[in-house]
């Protein structure tokens, strides 16, 4: 995928650049205290920022760079930033959440108190380096919503898709959740089964929402198995029945 | 005809679940399964709660009111990540 392609699937959001297959996001200290900005400030209003503007051009591609900042008492690896000869930024790559937080940004001024790499250590002995327990509960809320928003638009699109189909369909929901559905037609009555991947949900609250948007009228229950056939391990299925309008 | 697939679990449940299975003459995957079952069946009432109350929104709320309600478990999930977060290298 070329650059322009890549920049039209991504988007700001928050503390975040979100990315196709990751974001980039700044952590709450760094935005208030480095980089000077407002405490409702988003990473979009500090995107002038020089070390912002490196942050966002160098982890594109890639979620680490070519040195980390040494000596850190926790053993984290700080992936250094380096614009111009002074600005100085340190990333760190949560691979679980595929998320590159930028922690920290200074100036590099070898001998003087406030140079970029003692302060980074310096952090990291206080422990306000790492995220923190707000910055996860910003990032977890940031994505629920946009979960949320991906949930509406998905379902019912999955829905006319299994409505044209003859047979059962795959899809995702919100990006990642794996769904099987199926809607078959006998007289007057739909019914819809669907299969949800359980090694892709997090949590049984993401099924129920799925459930209602694909239909929230009348009741959904258990089905021991697809139209055509028998449930994976990894499955559990629901079924409704209600009327083709 | 029966296909197979991979559960990605931890080891130490992996190996528990496995003991378990092979006592009882059955598949880890087979286990699982019952288990969800069971997990599902035991939570009926709750599970008919939320999905009840999953479904008001959809008829009547906003995206924020889903999100909100995708989100009542942020609060532990954060505070457990941010430990993660200090300890990780």
């Amino acid at each position: 995928m070329s650059s322009a392609q890549g920049e039209e699937n991504e988007f700001f959001a928050g503390l975040s650049l979100v990315l196709p297959d990751r974001e980039l996001r700044v952590t709450k200290r760094c935005l208030i205290e480095d980089l000077d900005g407002a405490k409702d400030a988003n990473l979009e209003d500090v995107s002038k920022h020089p070390i912002v503007r490196a942050f966002i051009r160098e982890r594109r591609d890639k979620t680490t760079g070519t040195r980390t900042v040494n000596q850190l008492s926790s053993g984290k690896e700080i992936w250094v930033l380096a614009q111009a000869q002074r600005h100085r930024g340190g990333t760190w790559f949560e691979a679980k959440r595929d998320i590159v937080w930028l922690v920290a940004a200074g100036h590099h001024e070898s001998g003087s108190k406030d140079d970029f790499f003692p302060y980074c250590r310096q952090l990291d002995r206080e422990g306000r380096l790492a995220p923190s327990k707000d910055d996860y509960k910003a990032l977890f809320l940031d994505q629920r919503e946009r979960l949320a928003a991906r949930i509406l638009i998905d379902a019912p699109l999955l829905r006319k898709r299994a409505r044209e189909s003859d047979s059962e369909i795959s899809g995702q929901i919100g990006g990642k959740f794996g769904v099987n559905l199926a809607i078959e037609v006998v007289d007057e009555i739909e019914e819809i089964t669907v299969a949800f991947d359980l090694r892709t949900l997090e949590n049984p609250r993401y099924m129920w929402a799925i459930l209602a948007a694909l239909e929230a009228d009348g009741e959904w229950e258990p089905a021991e198995r697809m139209p055509s056939r028998s449930l994976e391990p990894h499955e559990s299925a629901f079924r409704h029945m209600g009327l083709n309008e | 005809m029966a296909s197979t697939t991979t559960v990605r679990i931890s080891k130490d449940l992996s190996r528990e679940v496995a003991q378990i299975a092979a006592l009882r003459g059955q598949t880890s995957g087979d286990l699982l399964a019952k288990a969800w079952k069971e997990f599902l069946a035991r939570n009926k009432d709750a599970f008919a709660k939320d999905m009840e109350e999953a479904a008001k929104i959809i008829r009547t709320g906003t995206t924020k009111d889903l999100a909100a309600f995708l989100s009542e478990d942020v609060e532990a999930h954060a505070e457990v990540a941010a430990e993660q977060a200090q300890q990780a290298q």
